[in-house]
């Protein structure tokens, strides 16, 4: 596919400026809130597009980098497990505190894939991390989320978010064909969490209700991707044409949201359409969901998924880093976004170029070559509160400063900590 | 000295009271380049919090107690050290002052105690809107009376924020308000209004701030 393996190619490289010797690192922007304070290792999601992302490219380049890079990782998500057999600081948007919802669970996906493929390879080491991920499933996903409808948000939130039971049915869909083990009793259930918050009618039809929105009963795209992902390997596990079904009105949902550069937030009750955001990086689960549902034979309209590879791609900056969205400045807005993107737009997060790199991975062809690009300093205009910033980007820094040159922010990569925080 | 006759719920690990102060707290240290911590706490989520936020730093961290030594090797399986007078740089008390009945002489105490370099106090102001709603007023612990005692201990003020102030408070109000109305575009517009705008270092409204955090320095600036 035109683009994707230059992408790749810095994507990679970027990805290497983030990380630190315990871990991958960086400011965090999100629709729920933004982490600029503390910006060390965490964790969370993160590790499983790259991890994920690092062992499709092993598979279809056969180059052994690509392996080592997904060890690396997984050594970090190892080196990173508490006592408690949680995640260190697994809580993305949150900040540092274990436990995140569904970050465990995303870790455990990656680290049983990455058992997986090294148990082909004959590695005596795939233990490891299979170990890891068994320890995080029965000590905390099993016995503390666990509420015997579904898993629920925190010990002490008994929400049961839809994405967040996807993401668990992932992890123990994984983990009980490794230990041979029947998770049914677990899986079932927590997979009619997500059928019973299906929209069937209305603009919003296909969509999943995020129900930790309370009242807002928000409709959002990438979480509905998440869905279609776990319902897809559900159905692989079981035949089910149900979870099918439901996944091909997810797909029809998930087209509505596309936009001319990324996708649409999602939809609020009232089914306006949410602008403000339009995602840019976090497209990258929608654009895996479309290419999962296809490899289905579910219907999914080519323009989209080209659509999504070009605003992903075209989202790349110099640096390599792929900007997370547009629109933040109007953040809850239900009309175009115009003006200048502000610094929660342009920053690339880990957390989310992640996904691009699993989405792309995945569009890679065997034997495939990767090109070898350098990746330089970016510098972009945008806003903050209303006032015109510059947005500088290199290897070793990140930094936001006013038209004067007053800074507003600049963090030294893979500190725990920026230098200058004034936002 | 008033004692208090308030007893103030314990801080959530996911308020933004507790995170947003941990965070500008642990970010400020390490602007001051702190290599070593003594944590004046019994609660053991701010205990942790801190050590979260350092764990792959080298800074040495103190507690007061081995019940919290144990306490964090159990939940981080991190290893800190016990309460020990040398070498302190900074001595914080994340919001544990609020329910010490003779809280002016455990700060007195500990400052003279320990002779940090650095001193961090944050606690929940009662001269703030939680007034109007008739809570905390009998309390002591208040900005004016924290920066008195650092003065008499011979502290400096280096930096003061101010959490959860007027301006962040209306903003709320005002995403509450279109929530009930079931404006959610509105409501999603204050919110990222209130949540851009969680500390101050304005006087006035810093002054008013339900959050107090003060850092201060021995010796003149």
């Amino acid at each position: 596919m035109k683009g994707v393996p230059e992408t790749i190619s810095k994507l990679d490289k970027w990805l290497d400026t983030m990380w630190s010797k315990e871990g991958y690192t960086g400011p965090v922007s999100h629709w729920w809130e933004s982490s600029f304070l503390y910006t060390g290792v965490q964790i969370d999601w993160r590790y499983e597009g790259i991890i994920t992302g690092y062992l499709d490219i092993y598979r279809k380049t056969g180059e052994e980098q690509w392996l080592e890079k997904a060890v690396r990782a997984g050594e970090d998500v190892v080196n990173n497990q508490l006592p408690t057999k949680k995640f260190l600081n697994s809580s993305f948007q949150a900040g540092p505190i274990e436990g995140g919802t569904p970050h465990e669970a995303a870790v455990d996906v990656a680290l049983l894939e990455l058992s997986d493929v090294l148990k082909e390879e004959n590695s005596k080491s795939w233990r490891r991390y299979f170990k890891c991920a068994e320890d995080n499933i029965r000590e905390y996903l099993l016995t503390k989320l666990w509420n015997g409808r579904g898993f629920i948000e925190q010990p002490w939130d008994a929400t049961l978010v839809p994405n967040k039971n996807a993401t668990v049915i992932e992890a123990l869909l994984l983990y009980s064909e490794m230990a041979v083990v029947d998770f049914s009793k677990y899986v079932i259930p927590a997979a009619e969490v997500i059928l019973n918050s299906q929209i069937i009618e209305g603009a919003r039809t296909g969509g999943t209700i995020h129900y930790g929105t309370g009242r807002h009963q928000l409709a959002i795209g990438i979480y509905t991707a998440r869905c279609v992902s776990g319902l897809l390997r559900l159905f692989n596990h079981t035949n089910d044409e149900k979870y099918l079904d439901t996944v091909k009105k997810a797909v029809v949902f998930l087209s509505s949201l596309i936009a001319d550069k990324g996708t649409h937030f999602g939809y609020y009750k009232d089914e306006s359409k949410i602008r403000c955001p339009t995602w840019i990086s976090p497209s990258a689960d929608i654009l895996r969901a479309l290419i999962l549902a296809r490899k289905e034979k579910i219907p999914v309209k080519d323009k989209d998924i080209e659509s999504l590879i070009q605003s992903i791609a075209g989202g790349q900056e110099k640096s390599g880093g792929i900007r997370t969205a547009n629109g933040f400045a109007g953040r809850g807005g239900t009309g175009e976004y115009e003006g200048l993107p502000e610094f929660r737009d342009v920053l690339p997060v880990v957390g989310w170029n992640d996904k691009v790199l699993r989405a792309f991975s995945l569009l890679l062809e065997k034997d495939q070559e990767l090109p070898d690009l350098n990746i330089e300093k970016t510098e972009v205009d945008c806003v903050w509160k209303g006032r015109e910033c510059r947005f500088i980007e290199d290897e070793k820094n990140i930094i936001l400063q006013e038209k004067n040159g007053e800074q507003l922010y600049n963090l030294r990569k893979g500190q725990s900590f920026p230098k200058v925080c004034r936002l | 000295m008033k004692k208090s006759n308030v007893t103030m719920n314990e801080l959530s690990e996911y308020s933004n009271e507790y995170r947003k102060s941990l965070d500008y707290i642990c970010f400020t240290l390490n602007l001051l380049k702190v290599r070593s911590i003594l944590i004046k706490e019994k609660s053991p989520h701010f205990i942790l919090g801190v050590i979260r936020r350092f764990f792959h730093s080298n800074i040495d961290i103190f507690v007061d107690t081995e019940k919290s030594e144990e306490m964090v090797f159990e939940k981080l399986g991190k290893r800190v050290k016990t309460y020990n007078l040398d070498n302190i740089d900074v001595v914080i008390f994340p919001f544990s002052l609020e329910d010490e009945e003779n809280w002016i002489d455990k700060l007195n105490n500990t400052l003279r105690e320990v002779s940090s370099e650095f001193v961090v106090v944050a606690f929940r102001n009662p001269f703030s809107h939680k007034l109007f709603l008739g809570r905390g007023t009998k309390e002591t612990l208040n900005p004016l009376k924290v920066r008195a005692i650092l003065k008499e201990n011979s502290y400096s003020l280096v930096e003061e924020k101010g959490g959860l102030h007027l301006k962040y408070i209306f903003y709320s109000l005002v995403a509450l308000i279109f929530e009930k109305v079931g404006l959610s575009a509105l409501h999603f517009r204050f919110v990222d209004r209130a949540s851009n705008s969680y500390l101050t270092d304005n006087c006035f409204l810093r002054n008013l701030s339900y959050i107090q955090i003060i850092i201060a320095r021995k010796g003149s600036r």
